[in-house]
């Protein structure tokens, strides 16, 4: 009996190592992938346009196939908010590129948004948010000829954010209507490094871009037990945008100042609770940009961007009172097209998503949003897998159980 | 006991399979990480203006011989053929307060580095005071010339001797000399001048176990001393005899330097043009060569060749180097990589103007030879030069 004791106490012991080596293991590669700098970037794509459009940086949307207009994004999702909030996002990123039978990864992991909102007399909310816009990181190599002394190595780093504040106004304590002015800035900066074949770069030429605007949001959301709508409306984003080349570090830095204007963007989701344990949502975000244009001494051309949409489906169910599971599914057409050379023929770019994710909440605190999103990106000559991990950290000032409800 | 058994052949275990997949992790990871395939480049295609290409012939060229000091070298070379004459100057720091009474023995001791080779020579005290870093064949110092080329001595031979294997020892007729000749040696010291046909090395004070020196016995309180002094200067003194060349070849030679200047025009390159590479290209003909391994340096002027001719400075550093082979490779083409140079001449012409480059030996002191630059033809100087124009706009 003693021996089967300790048979199955070891049992247990082995067990618990294995699940743990299991834990670990998981940690590890984690870590690895996370924090590794072989290399940065989130898309071979962000070279191009803007940029990837930014998700909303909301784990527990993300999971959910986002739907931009239940997200904070929308200045009119603050139907319920009793308290001041505020919640911050981290996003580790890695994006496994396929070309021609060649593969390279590209990770990236940074804060990604901040939103805070706090409850104001007569039913109104202040709120304010830093996030994303755009995102123009990207890490390629040319191919090494054997003709060439040379190759190059471009690393782009950069995006365009928003800095957000609005006021929110709820009525009937099921419907909000809400006004955000956003200030747009950031910058790219490219550096065009040569490698030449004794190893070692040569020289390298900086394109830096800075961009500066100023944009209005609208949204509106009724939220009842049963279901929820939600919308925003951005009339359009004028950038102007300041291009410096640096050739060489020393030799005929050149300025050249654009505006870009890009056209108005419309996001709509619903939602519906058949039960109190099981929710589904719709989203649809409409991004009309061909009409994008940009000026340049007075002479203005279009950008070539496209109307696209980008549409998803989601579901959110909890196990029990604490635990939720959601997954989702989204499907979109990037803004801009893929190149592909030597005929330089403009391909679409298409995105298919799948999300997943949960909520560990942090008792006196609030809770912490995890999701994780697989994207196929295809164009014809350059496929993209693309796995996203978020992290929300969710405060309240008083913690409680974050019932299925939109905003905070 | 069977179940005993199986959980702690599973605790053996664990930790093996944890490292392979750890292993396998890290591997897959660094793998699709590491790489730096194109994936992507395409879409930056547009934006990229393709690299363009030159060859480029010398707009203008020219050659020219000086006598350069020799000094600080790490051989000496003795001698005489057809082409060339070399002769040594040594000096010794020797102390004027030695008692002569009790020297025994004065013996001068040389090291030789081409153990096959047998020189006799002689060795005379130098009249004129001479420095070691602007000595030559015609100058005894930066500033001052020989009364007679090639050096000013006294005609008393105070050593003599024949140079075999790696070293000889001949006694230094010091002790037996009036003042006036033993104040000389001290202060200019002496003259080795070959007897024989030849050129030999000999090892300079570069390296102190084989420098030349006086190595003294004295007796001191009835004891044998033996006292060593080492060389405190030295230098070579060539000169050339012949060397069969038209006064327009470009030569390029060691020991009497000769040197060719080479100027190309590449105004036709834009100023934020990336250099990726840039290579000086020429067969030479071997004209004299006492090594198998020769090294060619150039450097960038930094006077107008034109204005100032042979005096034209130049960058004591080399731009770029290339060593040539012969004679297995005498028909390999000479490459020397001056990209950074060329890179200089079009991002920052107004600062580093183009005066043009200069090829010599590196260094001047080297084993003599001397090569010809062929002016025209298949085989004469080009420059290769490829260069990329920097990126377009994000934004057209």
């Amino acid at each position: 009996m003693k021996t089967f004791q300790i048979s199955d106490c070891r049992l247990q012991i082995s067990n618990c190592l294995r699940s743990s080596a299991g834990i670990l293991r998981f940690a590890f590669c984690i870590l690895i992938f996370a924090f590794s700098p072989l290399a940065f970037g989130q898309s071979f794509f962000n070279s191009r346009g803007l940029g990837e459009v930014t998700p909303a940086g909301d784990a527990r949307i993300a999971a959910l196939g986002e739907p931009s207009a239940l997200s904070t994004l929308n200045p009119g999702i603050f139907v319920n908010l009793n308290q001041t909030s505020f919640s911050v996002t981290a996003l580790g990123a890695a994006t496994l590129g396929t070309q021609d039978g060649n593969s390279r990864l590209l990770r990236d992991i940074r804060p990604a948004t901040f939103n805070v909102a706090t409850p104001l007399p007569f039913q109104t909310r202040l709120f304010a948010g830093i996030n994303q816009k755009f995102g123009q990181d990207f890490d390629v190599w040319s191919e090494s000829l054997a003709d060439t002394a040379y190759r190059r190595h471009i690393i782009g780093r950069g995006g365009i954010y928003a800095l957000r504040a609005g006021l929110a106004k709820s009525l009937f304590d099921k419907v909000s209507i809400g006004a955000e002015y956003s200030h747009v800035m950031g910058g790219s900066r490219e550096n065009w490094r040569f490698e030449i074949e004794q190893g070692g770069y040569t020289s390298t030429d900086t394109v830096e871009i800075d961009y500066a605007g100023n944009t209005l949001k609208f949204g509106a959301s009724l939220q009842t037990r049963l279901f929820s709508l939600a919308g925003y409306y951005e009339p359009s984003l004028g950038l102007k945008v300041q291009r410096y080349k640096h050739v060489h570090g020393v030799v005929g830095d050149t300025t050249r100042t654009y505006h870009i204007s890009l056209p108005q963007s419309l996001s709509f989701a619903g939602s519906i609770n058949p039960t109190r344990r099981l929710g589904f949502d719709l989203g649809l975000t409409l991004n009309p940009w061909s009409g994008a244009t940009i000026t340049r001494n007075d002479s203005v051309s279009k950008l070539g961007f496209l109307n696209v949409w980008r549409g998803s489906i989601g579901a959110e169910y909890d196990i029990d009172s604490l635990h939720p599971v959601r997954v989702g599914y989204s499907q979109q057409t990037w803004y801009y097209n893929a190149a592909y050379s030597p005929q330089f023929i403009p391909t679409p770019i298409t995105e298919n998503g799948i999300h997943f994710g949960t909520s560990v909440p942090i008792p006196k605190f609030g809770s912490l949003d995890i999701s994780g999103e697989v994207l196929f990106r295809n164009s014809p000559f350059l496929k993209e897998t693309a796995g996203r991990l978020m992290f929300t950290l969710a405060y309240s000032e008083a913690w409680a159980k974050r019932t299925r409800r939109w905003g905070y | 006991m069977k179940t005993f058994q199986i959980s702690d052949f599973r605790l053996q275990i664990a930790p093996s399979r944890a490292i392979l997949h750890f292993a396998f992790c890290i591997l897959t990871f660094a793998f699709l990480g590491c790489n730096t395939l194109p994936v992507g480049y395409d879409q930056l295609r547009d934006r990229v203006i393709g690299a363009s290409g030159d060859t480029l012939a010398p707009d203008s060229a020219a050659g020219y011989a000086r006598y350069v000091p020799l000094g600080g070298s790490s051989m000496l070379y003795l001698g005489h053929d057809t082409s060339y004459q070399s002769r040594i100057v040594v000096r010794f720091s020797i102390p004027d307060t030695m008692i002569l009474d009790s020297i025994t023995s004065f013996q001068l001791v040389l090291h030789q580095s081409d153990t096959l080779a047998r020189m006799g020579f002689v060795c005379r005290p130098c009249s004129l005071e001479w420095a070691e870093n602007g000595v030559s064949w015609q100058m005894s110092d930066s500033s001052n010339h020989w009364i007679n080329l090639g050096g000013d001595f006294l005609s008393d031979t105070v050593a003599a001797g024949t140079m075999t294997g790696d070293s000889i020892t001949i006694d230094f007729k010091y002790v037996g000399l009036d003042s006036t000749r033993r104040a000389a040696i001290r202060s200019s010291g002496i003259g080795i001048f070959p007897q024989d046909t030849g050129i030999v090395a000999i090892y300079s004070g570069a390296a102190a176990a084989t420098a030349p020196r006086l190595r003294i016995t004295y007796t001191n309180k009835g004891k044998e001393t033996k006292r060593v002094i080492s060389d405190i200067a030295d230098a070579s003194l060539i000169d050339t005899i012949a060397t069969h060349a038209n006064p327009l070849d470009l030569l390029v030679g060691s020991g009497v330097a000769f040197r060719t200047w080479l100027w190309f025009n590449i105004d036709s390159i834009p100023a934020e043009a990336t250099i990726a590479r840039a290579d000086l290209r020429f067969r030479p003909e071997m004209k004299y060569h006492r090594a198998d391994t020769i090294v060619l340096g150039v450097h960038r002027l930094t006077d107008s060749f034109p204005g100032k001719g042979a005096n034209a400075r130049f960058e004591e550093a080399p731009i770029g180097s290339a060593s040539y082979y012969v004679p297995a490779d005498s028909d390999t083409v000479v490459t020397i990589d001056i990209r950074s140079l060329v890179q200089l001449w079009t991002s920052r012409s107004d600062t580093l103007r183009n005066y043009g480059l200069l090829i010599e030996a590196a260094p001047e002191w080297s084993p003599l030879f001397r090569l010809r630059i062929p002016r025209t033809g298949p085989y004469a100087p080009r420059l290769e030069v490829q260069y990329v124009l920097p990126p377009e706009d994000r934004f057209k």
